[in-house]
């Protein structure tokens, strides 16, 4: 298979898209339990996990881009192709489409949960599910400009919820956050490392920068990305701890959902309802990326069509979401999705690079003593 | 091409409605109150004022109740009584009797919490009576208890006349180490359900009544007040010189020793920090910024002196009820200023059990500091 991707001008992206794409793709369903998480570890000191892992994100950041520039035009799926030859190069593909496929299918399965438990109990798995797969398999076979301006509008429409936490700010209990620096740094470490399912999905950036024009201003958007929902992150992690006493939040689920539930307009009452709707436009640009990197992997690596994949994979999904209903068998799924994506997302580059590295040392040797013959 | 991919985009529209269940108004009744008494056996018996809009009856209120070994099977069995199906996403009071609010309420309210459909927003109040004498209280004019109840509380609050105590205030100062809810109390007064005071609680048992003036100082201790109405009784004696005599009549000497001063509070705000960590020492500073409504008495404040002295009065007055309302919370060991949390806050480790606040809680030391700064007299002086 060819290792650079061949792409068509006309589908190349100006690189600011990608401030869009890295920070639609690390908002989901992650962001709404994440405080609690980052809490149980490191108590109050929640928000030194949460720049911690803001520093080792960058970081790895710098890795994928110093892998990616070693080559012209390459994806992850030619990249490892090129490093590991077909057979191994192959199966880490895979094991990238099928990290893509869990990420996909546990974002859509909380996010039915959350409806059912907000909202309509009664309703059916299938029935929401098949609306939200056929959104995303309407966005995918658009193509990836399309898919690009999903992110961007959507990112622009759904962020008038941060306003909404302006109400629960004003009643936050500062004592909350005291004392500061108790925590020890194991704690805030392992605080951290809980943050690793919310920060996930800037990994797609391996997968779309082939499609940038100007590569050279790629870096600006992706950090900028990553300093937003690194933002959001802590703005909401501050304001859980501060609004709601510990007991609360170690036994409340969604607890960024909780916020909402205090706003009260004349004309509206309910606020969460609102919130939980619009939450679909927040999980929608990470569905689409998602299904996209599966039938984007499928067709570079076994040449399969793109919409077979994508029509084949949504049937599976769909019928697969009916049996994980349970809310202990979702979490299980969010559990093992974070454990092995944590590897493959945070430690995996920092294994590649150097194996990169060398083999472009190589192929300059090579290249070097051929021409000095 | 165009016109197949319209058809199926009517057919999904139409075909998807029913995936969600149907609910008819003229079916429903929409919960608006509730209330929850602790009856014999450790059961629970809860009543429910509904609003239903059924064309047929005349008042779209009424009270059902029903008994049952938890709320939500209490609710049931009121459900069983009526013939709409009873819906839960708008009550705006929910009301415990004396009995099962001395007992505790964490039992009732695990439920509201747990259900994501119940709005937070929901007043929690206390009776002193039982819940279904208050909520099957005929009003005239066909209000709605529910609703009359709410408004009572919200226009209080809104003046900052007494702390919030809605279900989202309740869990988060209740849950909070070192600190104590209090809720609004209501009884019938004079024929008619109003609020008479607040009701402490030690974790989720009511254990203190306190009057309305004193939930006022709680406010103040708690939350920023701004325009809101005080009453102040204050001593005669250091006034005498400057009660004024009116017209020619030498009036008859007032025997009282007495008199009472309404203000109205344009801004007051609170301020504690610990003194002393191991003597538990602590040290309140209390802003209030005043304008003088009406004096009982005919007192001129006519210069400076006149105004300081008024301060001064009140100062004292509003430090002694303090202190006074502290210790009645230090003898039912329950703490609704939270300085069981300051005092975490300040420690090193930042960690302490609810049962060592409780233990250190009644020897706790508090230095009261009121400012008041009387702003203006209106229009007169």
């Amino acid at each position: 298979m060819e290792i650079n991707v061949k792409t068509r001008k006309n589908l190349q992206i100006r690189a600011f898209y990608l401030f869009f794409i890295v920070t639609s793709l690390q908002l989901g369903v992650g962001i709404i339990g994440a405080p609690k998480l980052i809490y149980l570890e490191a108590l109050q000191d929640a928000w030194i996990s949460i720049l911690i892992a803001f520093i080792y994100i960058i970081v790895v950041i710098a890795v994928m881009f110093i892998i990616l520039n070693q080559y012209e035009n390459a994806d992850i799926y030619g990249i490892q192709v090129d490093i590991f030859g077909t057979f191994l190069g192959k199966l880490l593909g895979t094991i990238y489409i099928l990290h893509f496929a869990i990420s996909f299918f546990s974002i859509l399965i909380t996010y039915i949960e959350i409806i059912r438990v907000y909202m309509f109990p009664a309703i059916s798995n299938i029935a929401i599910g098949f609306l939200l797969l056929s959104l995303v398999v309407y966005s995918v076979l658009g193509g990836f400009r399309v898919m690009v301006g999903v992110c961007t509008l959507f990112f622009i429409f759904s962020h008038w919820i941060v306003f909404l936490l302006v109400h629960p700010f004003t009643q936050m209990d500062i004592t909350h956050l005291q004392p500061m620096f108790v925590s020890s740094f194991p704690e805030l470490l392992s605080g951290a490392k809980t943050t690793s399912y919310t920060f996930m999905g800037f990994e797609i950036l391996l997968l779309v920068y082939p499609f940038i024009q100007n590569k050279k201003k790629a870096r600006f958007p992706a950090f900028l990305a990553i300093s937003w929902t690194t933002f959001l992150v802590l703005l909401t992690t501050i304001i859980v701890i501060g609004y709601f006493s510990y007991q609360q939040i170690a036994r409340r689920e969604w607890v960024l959902l909780g916020l909402f539930k205090i706003q009260n307009l004349t004309f509206i009452e309910r606020f969460d309802y609102i919130v939980v709707a619009q939450w679909m436009m927040i999980i929608l640009p990470n569905l689409i990326f998602l299904m996209w990197g599966i039938t984007f992997g499928m067709k570079r690596m076994y040449q399969i069509r793109q919409k077979t994949t994508l029509y084949v994979s949504a049937v599976i999904f769909l019928v697969a979401s009916i049996f994980f209903d349970k809310h202990f068998v979702i979490q299980n799924l969010i559990d093992f999705s974070a454990r092995y994506g944590f590897w493959l997302v945070y430690v995996y580059p920092f294994v590649l690079l150097p194996l990169v590295l060398l083999k472009k040392y190589r192929r300059n040797k090579k290249a070097g003593e051929s021409h000095e013959k | 091409m165009k016109n197949k991919s319209l058809a199926i985009i009517i057919v999904c529209i139409l075909v998807l409605t029913s995936c969600i269940p149907t609910n008819n108004i003229e079916e429903l009744a929409i919960i608006t109150a509730r209330g929850v008494d602790r009856i014999e056996d450790n059961r629970v018996e809860t009543v429910l004022n509904v609003a239903r809009f059924d064309p047929q009856t005349q008042n779209i209120f009424a009270t059902v109740s029903g008994t049952g070994n938890t709320v939500k099977g209490a609710r049931e069995d009121a459900g069983n009584r009526l013939n709409y199906e009873l819906k839960e996403g708008q009550i705006d009071v929910e009301l415990y009797g004396n009995e099962a609010a001395k007992q505790g309420i964490f039992p009732y309210i695990g439920g509201l919490i747990r259900d994501a459909r119940v709005s937070d927003t929901m007043k929690l109040v206390i009776s002193n009576t039982t819940a279904k004498e208050i909520l099957e209280f005929e009003l005239e004019q066909g209000i709605a208890i529910g609703e009359y109840l709410a408004d009572l509380i919200e226009i209080e609050v809104d003046e900052g006349a007494l702390p919030s105590s809605t279900l989202q205030d309740f869990t988060r100062r209740g849950a909070t180490i070192g600190q104590d809810a209090a809720l609004t109390l209501i009884d019938i007064k004079e024929d008619k359900p109003s609020i008479v005071g607040m009701a402490v609680l030690q974790d989720d048992r009511y254990v203190l009544e306190i009057s309305t003036h004193e939930g006022f100082l709680l406010n103040l201790f708690l939350n920023q007040i701004r325009n809101t109405p005080i009453e102040l009784t204050l001593p005669l004696e250091p006034f005498q010189e400057y009660i004024e005599k009116i017209g020619t009549t030498e009036r008859e000497r007032d025997e009282r020793e007495t008199f009472s001063i309404q203000l109205t509070g344009e801004h007051g705000n609170s301020k504690t920090k610990v003194k002393n960590l191991e003597e538990l020492k602590f040290q309140t500073d209390i802003y209030l910024d005043l304008e003088i409504a009406e004096i009982s008495q005919p007192i001129s404040i006519k210069d400076k002196k006149a105004s300081d002295l008024l301060e001064k009065e009140m100062e004292k007055k509003i430090q002694q009820q303090f202190e006074e309302l502290l210790k009645k919370t230090q003898e039912v060991n329950a703490d609704p200023f939270g300085f069981g949390k300051i005092y975490r806050a300040n420690k090193e480790d930042g960690r302490i059990t609810p049962e060592e606040w409780r233990e250190k809680y009644p020897n706790i030391n508090v230095e009261f500091n009121v400012n008041v700064k009387l702003m203006h007299t209106g229009t007169v002086q």
